[in-house]
């Protein structure tokens, strides 16, 4: 087959000749491990033995059926007993037998020889590996006190890595500098839904089941690209969506692979959805769309709402220009979803890399609670939370004291390691790939030129390993045994071990009980809890809801999955939440939803005052981000990442935050020169941030770094799909190849995310060199990814 | 004979690529080679959309690579009508590979022989469907006798789309999209 097209994907230059290129050399320590045996023969069409187990790669927590020979995975397939994947899989859990048996695997620990960023290394014991590292974190505590160590774990470490092992390393150590991928994903909706409905994890409460999020008649998108982020998930929803006739309505900047499928795209301008949701408010109100006895018995705080968006004049008429979407369609999809009684607003990172983040997710939360479209099946706002009830607590006694963290987000933690302003950070332990993925790459690398210790653990040496003093090999998923979550339908995946590990890898978990056995930690960080099982059952499932969610429990589950809230061993899982009539499990008052009022509160006093310490208030102004083609109101800051900031009330006043204030003009900015809109998302379904890019067939779906943009607009520029374009932004520039196809504003540019330079297929600079680090939203503290002025030309 | 073939429903298909990983991982097939894989199209019907084709045997009543190969490696199986290789008489001379109008013929550059979808003989014959058949997340797969795959394809109310331009007669059905409008 010859014809090859889509975004990335390379025509003249075959992946063979590339596929085995060793630009890492010096990192791997070298066994060769031939990636997944192809052309490899076998024996029957599945292995002789089955084990239902999960895929780990992302959080749609997809159960999968492993067979295995001998001590070897031989293929996977999906769980048809699943009834929420139907037995479905996406590209990239079918690409696991590939992480599993990958060449570029590192093998075993290493020491740094060469400069930081070099990639030069020796490989020493684990041994030696701990020890320097426990003695460097010593001497780093002795002289800088102990929260100048930052502990940051990508997605890939699990949710036993990063809330169980490595939380009680830190609550031990004494450093509130401990954060997961959490700020660069889903912070902003965990606190709207804290906020309006009292409680933050498990988003809307909906599940994904043929009576609740399956029976819509109207599913409103917005910044969320379900089919390629959630395939199965998404393919699933629609599937029931044609079966009914339900309408299906996109509003993103880029007509993405989902709004491909709708029946409406809607490009609206990147960052103002907050304008477009405040709008639609506006039309609810005076359009008399309200569900007066919904409102009148469920919801508090919304007369105030409703003064203040009808005293700002947020009409669909003030948001047409800002949106860039017609008035008439504003009020038509406001009344569409008023009036359709099983709709649902569907909601995610498009919004959440924004500095409105959570404004924008509580003005959504308003339309449905306004409209009655809350606690109910077929009905409500969703979208996927961060938060999980699932923490380890060290005992109270053995807990170091903590300074705030400087920051919520690690692109605030950069500062302090530049700087060491409010307080200096000296040490990094790092899982993922903060060298692709945090913004400010440049800033970043002069925050690492500043510490005194860095420590990556990984799977594959990439960008970030070679900026470390120690890379230590990582063990995952089916060879590890851990967690997996979708967090917007609470389910529980268990991922059963399957595999050894290859060469001297170790789960994460092994890592901080070992490093911990040196500092003392010991009794805490117990010998036993290398076993993920009983790490689990013993120390993750304080929390009431999680009581009957034990190992054994999960393990003899036909689904391969659990639905939290279990309140105890043998009792019922949870389904939709919140319904009229029920209340929400282990709520000692028994209430519906629970907040202080027991009802939704839109605004309440206290939320007000919560608000202040940022310089805010809970009403919902509209602000956008400082680099648009138009000035529109953004944020200007008082306190930065460089000074102390407050305490932040929302996040139980464990980090210190941003102060600003909005400001009707944004900093001046050269639009002549800057004249596009840069934004970034996933590159497709067979990408998931940078991992997927030590696998061959990912690469071979989606090689190149790529840059989209409309042919009226490339064809201004002169450039045609597979140019060279170089795409600068004031912080920096770097080069991608071109793919020109409608479907995308023309006044913006799509650039996706993940690339490093020491990836070792298609190695490229990746785009989070362009994008700021202090654009963040003080409330949440998620960082504007999704809209940045560029200027795009031919390289 | 009972002529087997795929109905790919375009209304459903996302482009996602799970197709083409589960048809590697099942037949053990390496880089460059494919059986199946996802085209990014613009749409015939609205060029501003875009559209995604899954590429894959079309199960020809009169196939174009068998007419071309030379060494008879290719039949079509009398049974199901599945167009197979015969991997003992492919000389890897690659000429079906150019007859083949719609592109689909693969090539093992390895072993150096042609190679094709067979929809997953092996899984067929332990009473599995199709390996793409059975990941495919959004349900655009579907597999079966060809005729009654047309049939459900009409109790259903789809259109299928015309692909039959180089007069092969291909058994691969494609539906059409649908558009739900607002009441």
């Amino acid at each position: 087959m010859s014809r090859i097209t889509g975004p990335g994907r390379r025509t003249g230059e075959h992946l063979l000749k590339t596929a085995w290129r060793a630009t890492v050399e010096n990192l791997v320590g070298r066994t060769p491990i031939e990636s997944f045996p192809y052309s490899a023969p076998r024996e029957g069409v599945l292995g002789p033995e089955v084990v239902r187990s999960g895929c780990n790669i992302c959080f749609n927590s997809c159960t999968t059926r492993v067979y295995r020979r001998g001590d070897e995975a031989v293929t996977l397939t999906g769980n048809p007993d699943d009834p929420v994947t139907g037995g479905h899989l996406c590209p990239k859990s079918q690409f696991l037998m590939q992480m599993y048996y990958n060449e570029h695997r590192l093998l075993y620990p290493q020491r740094r020889v060469g400069q930081r960023g070099e990639g030069r290394f020796e490989r020493v014991s684990w041994d030696e590996a701990l020890d320097g590292i426990a003695e460097k974190l010593v001497r780093v505590k002795e002289r800088y006190g102990s929260e100048a160590l930052a502990v940051f774990t990508g997605s890939r470490s699990g949710l036993l890595g990063l809330d169980g092992t490595a939380a009680l390393f830190c609550q031990l150590w004494g450093t509130a500098n401990h954060s997961g991928t959490n700020p660069f994903c889903g912070t902003a909706p965990d606190l709207a839904f804290g906020m309006t409905q009292g409680v933050e994890a498990g988003g809307s409460g909906n599940i994904f089941a043929e009576d609740d999020v399956w029976a819509a008649d109207l599913y409103i998108f917005l910044g969320d690209n379900m089919a390629e982020t959630r395939p199965v998930n998404f393919g699933q929803l629609n599937e029931r969506r044609l079966r009914r006739g339900a309408r299906m309505v996109v509003v993103d900047p880029r007509r993405t692979a989902t709004a491909q499928k709708a029946d409406e795209w809607i490009p609206i301008r990147p960052g103002t959805d907050l304008a477009f949701a405040l709008a639609c408010l506006h039309h609810i109100f005076t359009a008399d769309l309200v569900d007066r006895e919904f409102v009148a018995s469920w919801v508090v705080g919304h007369e105030q709402v409703r003064e203040f968006v009808l005293a700002r004049g947020y009409t669909p008429e003030w948001a047409e220009p800002i949106t860039d979407i017609p008035a008439s369609t504003i009020r038509r999809l406001a009344a569409e979803y008023a009036r359709t009684p099983h709709a649902f607003i569907i909601g995610n990172r498009g919004l959440c890399q924004h500095t409105n983040a959570t404004q924008t997710f509580r003005v959504l939360l308003m339309m449905a609670a306004v409209t009655g479209h809350y606690g109910k099946k077929g009905a409500g706002a969703l979208s996927i939370t961060s938060a999980v009830p699932i923490q380890a607590h060290a005992p109270r006694e053995r807990r170091a004291p903590r300074r705030p963290a400087v920051r919520r987000s690690p692109a605030g933690w950069i500062e302090a390691m530049i700087s060491g302003q409010p307080y200096p950070i000296r040490a990094l332990l790092m899982t993922g790939n903060p060298l692709s993925l945090w913004p400010d790459q440049a800033a970043l690398r002069e925050g690492l030129e500043k510490q005194e210790l860095v420590v990556h653990l990984e799977l594959f040496p990439s960008e970030s390993s070679a900026w470390a003093d120690y890379v230590l090999p990582a063990a995952t998923g089916i060879e590890v045994g851990e967690i997996n979550r979708y967090a917007e339908d609470r389910r529980i995946v268990w991922i059963e071990k399957v595999i050894d590990p290859p060469g001297e890898c170790r789960p994460d978990i092994w890592v901080w009980i070992e490093l911990g056995k040196r500092l003392g930690m010991k009794d805490v960080l117990k010998e036993e809890w290398k076993n993920p099982v009983r790490l689990w059952d013993e120390a993750m499932r304080d929390d009431p809801r999680f009581r009957g969610l034990s190992y054994a429990r999960l393990k003899a589950s036909p689904t391969g999955w659990l639905r939290w809230p279990i309140m105890t061993e043998d009792g019922p899982s949870a389904e939709t939440l919140f319904l009229e009539g029920s209340a929400y499990p282990g709520d000692p008052q028994g209430r519906r939803f629970p907040t202080p009022s027991g009802k939704l509160e839109l605004w309440t006093p206290a939320l007000e005052e919560r608000f202040a310490t940022y310089g805010l208030s809970a009403l919902p102004e509209f602000y956008t981000e400082p680099e648009q083609l138009i000035p529109l109101p953004t944020l200007e800051l008082v306190k930065g990442d460089g000074d102390d900031g407050p305490p932040s009330p929302f996040w139980n006043n464990r980090c210190y935050a941003n102060v600003a204030r909005i400001v009707p003009e944004p900093p001046p900015i050269d639009r002549q020169r800057y004249d596009m809109e840069l934004i970034t998302g996933r590159a497709g379904a067979m990408h998931f941030h940078s991992w997927t890019h030590w696998l061959w067939q990912a690469q071979e779906q989606c090689a190149d770094l790529y840059a989209h943009l409309h042919p009226t607009r490339a064809a201004a520029l002169g450039i045609q799909t597979g140019d060279r374009v170089r795409v600068e932004s004031p912080r920096g520039s770097i080069e991608a190849v071109a793919w020109v196809a409608p479907g995308i504003r023309e006044s913006a540019v799509f650039v996706p995310l993940g690339w490093d330079e020491r990836q070792p297929y298609h190695p490229w600079k990746p785009v989070n060199w362009l994008m700021p680090r202090d654009q963040r939203d003080p409330i949440s503290d998620q960082t504007n990814l999704k809209v940045n002025l560029c200027r795009v030309s031919r390289a | 004979m009972t002529q087997l073939a795929l109905m790919i429903d375009l209304a459903r298909c996302i482009g996602c690529g799970s197709c083409e990983a589960a048809c590697k991982l099942e037949h053990h097939l390496g880089p460059d080679q494919f059986r199946t894989r996802i085209l990014t199209l613009t749409r015939p019907d609205d060029p501003e959309r875009l559209e995604y084709v899954k590429a894959v045997c079309q199960q020809c009543e009169r196939p174009a690579c068998m007419r071309a190969c030379g060494a008879g490696a290719i039949t079509k199986n009398e049974r199901d009508g599945i167009v197979t290789i015969d991997f003992q008489k492919c000389t890897g001379c690659q000429e079906c590979v150019r007859a083949c109008p719609y592109g689909v013929m693969g090539f093992d550059p390895r072993t150096q022989h042609a190679d094709k979808c067979t929809l997953s003989a092996e899984r067929r014959a332990a009473g599995l469907p199709p390996a793409c058949v059975s990941v495919c997340p959004t349900n655009a797969l579907r597999w079966g006798p060809v005729q009654d795959l047309r049939a459900a394809a009409e109790k259903e109310g789809r259109t299928s789309r015309d692909v039959d331009h180089f007069g092969l007669t291909p058994s691969t059905v494609y539906l059409g999209h649908v558009a739900v409008r607002m009441n």
